[in-house]
């Protein structure tokens, strides 16, 4: 699914220090994998996710997706890639205020041009348990219904992953565990999944646990060895 | 992403930032309606210059009236009638300005004017009532008289002003005629508030002058009036002893010279309009750019998560330029409305003050209106469109 070698990148700002977020990161995601990405802030957890989403594109190393090379595609290319093979979730959920569950998760079907946007968004929506708050606007649900509908979101092009960036960051211990279960049914299903997270408790969720640090690779683990 | 998607989901944000949208509608309002109310009274301002320069100046005349210290007298007509064959016909124009006159208790000030029997022939304005001029009347300086409809109604009422008597400076008149309705000429003078009397009653017994106001010559064929005006210019020049090309005071008047300086007027107003209109529209863009601006700004998270979920760079730039595009075209429609209802509101008056007729608006109007604030959003919403367009998603997410 995911195929990392050599990743480097370095953001560079005038009148400012360059950082070096990730130093020659490879590695490698089958498709069905639940991967944790754990690392303490600034590790560069972010940028890797970035990375992988094709949000950013890497200074060195090469990045294939789904066999195919990405560094020569297109912006338009790109986009139209991360449409259909990604599905993203965020700390903070990103939804369009003022629209409603229903039109959040339309979102990306109406950039893939699916005809049918609305039937399929009712369906992500009740996949996630939430069929019946379609019509509610994202300030009427709570932290964690909110990142319900983005897993609705993420899910409604059915993509062939989906990258997680803390996704149970804000909510609390009830909620996130209710995320995270959702999560592991949707891996139960192959959807193959990467969850970036700073959290050790989180992490332990996933199969399989990649450690960064200073934008390094430290370690590559299985559930099993973690801790 | 298809066309029918992007619009419906320019719309929908339009919707749900309606403060932004009606800020930025305003900005369109106030190009639009402010131009096209410009051009629509113009426009109708022109067309009654048209009409009134059309029944003052019909095709095959020639009008002479001296300027400065230039003066005409009736043995100057007859020497240039016998010098140009081209002029089949003529009449005398006597101005008196404005008289006081008398009526039955009624007092008003008129317009007086002296016009020979031809009048009706040479200037196309006869009677709805009663008779015209005769050329006795104008052989016997007769104390008869030609009334303008709106002198009429101040002076008789309701009532039929034919027989009815007035006076002018003591001098006796009685109504022979109601002139045919002229209407209000574009300097808002009511050309129906006039009292028409023989020219040799007016010469002779009213103002004792031996000279008149002017001439209006009919010429046999319309094509040849203006080789008639050069003949007739020619003909009074040797009259005064001037060398050709020597310069003159007769101001001659022909349709030719007329439509050319109604046609200066237009080009003068269209100039006008145009460089209001852009004046407004850069006005507008500036306003739009700036909103459009501050609204990517604001919006940039929704953008970036927007590119995140797969929008392309030109769905994006698509979407800023349909959601300026929609508030442009709706705003013009707007004020191409408010413009219509303005002039539908002001007709009656403008009728009474200037002549117009009722101003509808043209297609003309309505694309340049729509045209210019479409193209004025579209500019405008370019740069920020292409801002949105290169916004880079991680930051905007961040």
């Amino acid at each position: 699914m995911i195929e990392l070698t050599g990743i480097s990148r370095t953001y560079r700002r005038a009148g400012l220090p360059e950082v070096a977020a990730l130093r020659g990161v490879s590695l490698g995601i089958g498709a069905g994998e639940f991967v944790a990405v754990l690392g303490p802030s600034g590790s560069g957890k972010s940028t890797l996710m970035a990375v992988m989403g094709l949000l950013d594109r890497p200074d060195a190393g090469i990045y294939r997706l789904r066999d195919q090379t990405v560094a020569g595609l297109s912006e338009e290319a790109l986009a139209t890639l991360r449409n259909r093979a990604i599905g993203f979730v965020f700390q903070a959920y990103h939804l369009l205020p003022r629209t409603t569950a229903l039109e959040n998760v339309q979102l990306p079907l109406l950039y893939a041009g699916r005809r049918d946007h609305r039937q399929r968004a009712r369906a992500a929506l009740a996949a996630v348990g939430l069929g019946d708050r379609a019509d509610h606007y994202a300030h009427e649900l709570s932290g964690g219904q909110q990142q319900r509908v983005a897993i609705a979101r993420a899910i409604a092009n059915e993509p062939a992953l989906i990258l997680a960036d803390e996704p149970t960051g804000n909510l609390d211990p009830a909620a996130a565990d209710g995320i995270m279960a959702l999560f592991e049914a949707l891996n139960a299903q192959g959807v193959t999944l990467v969850l970036i997270t700073h959290d050790e408790a989180v992490a332990a969720r996933a199969r399989r646990v990649v450690r960064l640090e200073a934008g390094v690779l430290v370690s590559d683990r299985v559930r099993e060895a973690v801790g | 992403m298809n066309h029918a998607l992007m619009l419906s989901m320019a719309a929908d944000r339009l919707v749900r930032f309606p403060g932004r949208t009606i800020l930025m509608g305003l900005a369109f309002l106030t190009a639009v309606y402010p131009t096209t109310l410009l051009q629509m009274l113009g426009g109708g301002a022109i067309e009654a210059l048209n009409r009134f320069v059309g029944q003052v100046y019909p095709v095959d005349t020639v009008s002479l009236y001296p300027v400065g210290t230039e003066t005409l007298t009736l043995a100057d007509i007859e020497a240039v009638l016998a010098e140009v064959p081209e002029l089949r016909d003529w009449d005398p124009v006597v101005e008196a300005g404005r008289r006081d006159l008398k009526a039955e208790g009624q007092a008003a000030r008129v317009r007086v004017v002296g016009w020979s029997e031809r009048a009706a022939r040479v200037g196309r304005r006869g009677v709805t009532a009663g008779g015209f001029l005769s050329a006795g009347d104008v052989r016997m300086r007769a104390g008869v008289a030609l009334i303008g409809s709106s002198t009429a109604r101040r002076l008789f009422g309701d009532a039929s002003p034919i027989g009815r008597r007035f006076t002018i400076d003591a001098l006796a008149f009685e109504v022979k005629g109601v002139l045919e309705p002229f209407g209000v000429d574009p300097h808002g003078d009511d050309q129906d508030d006039l009292i028409v009397l023989p020219y040799t009653t007016l010469m002779e017994r009213l103002l004792r002058v031996g000279t008149v106001t002017g001439a209006r010559f009919l010429v046999d064929d319309a094509a040849r009036v203006e080789p008639a005006a050069a003949r007739l210019t020619w003909a009074l020049a040797a009259r005064r002893g001037l060398a050709p090309g020597q310069p003159n005071q007769f101001n001659l008047r022909t349709p030719a010279i007329v439509t050319e300086e109604v046609a200066r007027v237009s080009r003068l107003f269209a100039g006008f309009t145009l460089a209001m209109g852009l004046v407004t529209a850069l006005a507008a863009a500036k306003l739009v750019a700036g909103l459009m601006l501050a609204m990517v700004a604001e919006r940039t998270a929704e953008l970036g998560l927007r590119k995140a979920l797969g929008a392309r760079p030109a769905d994006l730039r698509r979407q800023i330029l349909a959601e300026v595009a929609i508030v442009a075209l709706c705003a013009a429609a707007l004020g191409l409305l408010l413009a219509a209802l303005t002039t539908d509101a002001l007709t009656p008056w403008l009728a009474a003050a200037v002549g117009m007729r009722e101003l509808d608006p043209s297609a003309s109007t309505l694309a340049v209106g729509a045209g210019a604030a479409l193209v004025a959003g579209l500019a405008a919403a370019w740069l920020p469109a292409r801002r949105a367009a290169a916004l880079d998603p991680v930051a905007a997410l961040r």
